[in-house]
């Protein structure tokens, strides 16, 4: 009785939040206040109904690229997938998303679920969500304002792994392997994606702290064999397909690799891996991760820069150095000293510096004896001094590096309605 | 010529402590001054005829590895202070530094002993951006330690705003240790051109407009960070 209650004012919330053209979580938890089980009684229900699997995807990268990847490769392959929008990876946006795809009774119209996992939050929402296969990205010094220590970020993505029975693990990544090698001799089935230290000259930027154990990587279920800007090889079940990635960079090649290994591994012999390839390559770049949007009557192209491993990527994956270049940092990243681990030899110059973090970033480049056009905090006014001040002579050259909070800003004011987390 | 030593790096720089590396051997370049920078790997021998030591931070688990070592540590950066070099310390290479690091399940570890003092985990971990001075110089920086280290001796910095302590960091003789990462240094330059000057037992040359322009935009980095705390 409870769960329709939940789901009828979760969906009354729902509708008034969007006729608002407000936030996501609410819906979801107005629904957890109503009944605090109302996730479990979802997710018991689906179990209940046999094998569909249920897949949680963890890490301190890629997790809303490679969820909707392994959503796309899954759909293609036959199956009708529920699955949480990009970064509603919380309890109340887990719910959210719930609301607008659950019956009355609390039954979800899915043959399989795709859950992206906070790697704080997920340790204790694994226990409702009751995964059958978890995929372990990889662990990298991120946010350690809020996790203080990688070791604990380490502890957790561990966590998540082991309340699954199937672990899809990156080998390329130390400690999402060791976790592996763990979890395998406690009885798990562990798989692993990896990539040809070939193809990755440089390394994948992993955090050099934790186990660090130099186990052997597992013969990989899917191979990144060669990787050029936006086209990948993947090797699985042995044959080798091309992806067209949503995004240039290792990283976003590693992500397709995870999303066609977990799919090879859910759907056993049924899995068409070229199906899963070409659905992959027809996806549009997750928010503000190498998107392309309309500013100033021209594309503009948006690169995150979320941690020191994530930037670094990006930045090894351009071309040139971009010839008109926005760049801003605001509170949404506390305390950027890793902006001195960053190798910025990519970059030539920087047209527009902003953000209330504007001015660190001016030492870093400065530093790095790399022109800076002009130092604004006020974003507003630079990104407005940024239309004016720049002409890009190629249309894809004109270029936004920013932090999360930034990217959400920045397509609000060129009046992208849409909100990440929000269905 | 200066000689820069950076210690450890690849364990101990969780906060981008490379920038201190960078801010002083580029302070120093932009004045003409020549500098040598030798980066010690864990297990190598650390060179004791170092003009300046840098030890980075580290998490929990790095502090443990890097203390394999503290004899080493303690022999060949011991034996350069008493040759008045100066040392850097930041967070975990500063608790290394001390007699001991004591984690809070109850066991420790061994330090190199060059500071006088104890490593003990906080009651709270301290997370944010602070502001405060050393000798008569604004400091600014960010803070995320779960430890501090109990001395008698001489804080660093003082004056703090914007954090639950009036003071952190120790001054051991010619050794600096504090929590302050942004990087410290490259957001602190009237602190790196003390060291350099002490290095260099002389008044330092004037810069170029690079270094003016470094300068520059550490200062309204402090700036910033001051106007945030609301000073």
């Amino acid at each position: 009785m409870r769960t329709v209650l939940a789901v009828v004012l979760g969906r009354i919330v729902r509708v008034l939040t969007r006729l608002r053209g407000g936030g996501s979580a609410l819906p979801g938890w107005v629904a957890l206040r109503v009944a605090p089980n109302f996730l479990s009684t979802v997710f018991d229900t689906f179990a209940s109904r046999g094998e569909a699997p249920i897949i949680v995807v963890t890490g301190s990268n890629g997790k809303s690229t490679t969820t909707a990847m392994i959503v796309a490769a899954l759909e293609a392959n036959g199956h009708i997938v529920f699955s949480n929008p990009s970064g509603g990876n919380l309890p109340q946006g887990v719910a959210s998303a719930v609301l607008a795809s659950v019956s009355l009774r609390g039954s979800l119209k899915a043959s399989a679920i795709v859950l992206e996992l906070d790697e704080a939050y997920g340790p204790k929402l694994v226990a409702t969500i009751k995964p059958t296969h978890a995929v372990l990205l990889n662990i990298q010094v991120d946010q350690l304002n809020r996790f203080f220590e990688p070791e604990r970020v380490i502890e957790m993505v561990h966590q998540i792994g082991a309340s699954a029975q199937t672990i899809i693990v990156n080998d390329a990544d130390a400690n999402t392997r060791a976790i592996g090698n763990i979890l395998a001799m406690q009885s798990h089935a562990v798989y692993g994606f990896d990539v040809d230290p070939a193809a990755a000259p440089r390394g994948v930027y992993d955090a050099h702290v934790g186990i660090q154990t130099r186990a052997d990587r597992r013969a990989p279920r899917a191979l990144v064999t060669a990787q050029s800007a936006r086209v990948t090889g993947i090797e699985v079940d042995g044959e080798t397909v091309s992806v067209h990635l949503p995004a240039a960079g290792l990283h976003y090649a590693l992500d397709a690799a995870a999303a066609i290994a977990t799919v090879a591994v859910v759907m056993g012999s049924r899995h068409d891996a070229s199906v899963s390839a070409r659905a992959i390559s027809d996806l549009n770049p997750v928010y503000g991760r190498g998107e392309e949007v309309q500013a100033f009557a021209a594309p503009l192209t948006i690169v995150m820069m979320k941690n020191h491993p994530s930037l670094q990527m990006n930045l090894d994956a351009l071309q040139e150095a971009p010839e008109s270049l926005y760049m801003a940092v605001d509170e949404g990243t506390p305390d950027p000293s890793w902006i001195y681990d960053i190798d910025v030899s990519a970059l030539d110059h920087v047209d527009v510096l902003s953000g209330t973090k504007a001015w660190q970033w001016e030492t870093r480049l400065a530093y790095a004896e790399i022109p800076v056009g002009l130092v604004e905090e006020n974003t507003s006014r630079a990104f407005a001094h940024f239309g004016v001040a720049t002409t890009p002579s190629r249309q894809e050259f004109r270029t936004a590096i920013v932090n999360y909070e930034q990217m959400m800003d920045l397509r609000r004011e060129l009046g992208y309605k849409e909100i990440e987390g929000q269905q | 010529m200066i000689r820069i030593v950076h210690v450890y790096p690849e364990v101990l720089g969780l906060f981008g402590d490379s920038g201190n590396v960078l801010a002083l051997r580029k302070r120093a370049e932009w004045r003409g001054i020549r500098v040598a920078v030798t980066e010690v790997e864990l297990g190598q021998k650390i060179p004791s005829n170092g003009d300046i030591y840098l030890i980075g931070s580290g998490s929990s688990s790095a502090v443990k590895r890097a203390a394999e070592h503290a004899r080493a540590l303690a022999d060949s950066v011991g034996s350069a202070v008493a040759q008045s070099a100066q040392v850097l310390a930041i967070g975990g290479g500063m608790h290394l530094l001390t007699r001991r690091v004591d984690w809070s399940d109850g066991t420790s570890v061994v330090g190199a002993g060059l500071i006088d003092g104890v490593s003990v985990p906080r009651s709270q971990r301290l997370v944010g951006e602070f502001i405060g001075s050393t000798d008569g110089l604004d400091v600014a920086g960010f803070i995320n330690s779960g430890h501090d280290v109990v001395t008698n001796l001489a804080p660093h910095i003082r004056d703090i705003h914007g954090l639950s302590i009036a003071s952190d960091g120790v001054v051991a003789g010619t050794i600096i240790g504090t929590h302050s990462h942004g990087a410290y240094l490259p957001m602190n330059p009237a602190v790196a051109d003390r060291m350099l000057v002490s290095a260099l037992g002389d008044e330092l040359p004037d810069g170029n407009e690079a270094l003016r322009r470094a300068t520059h935009a550490a200062n309204e980095s402090r700036r910033a960070i001051r106007q945030r705390i609301g000073r």
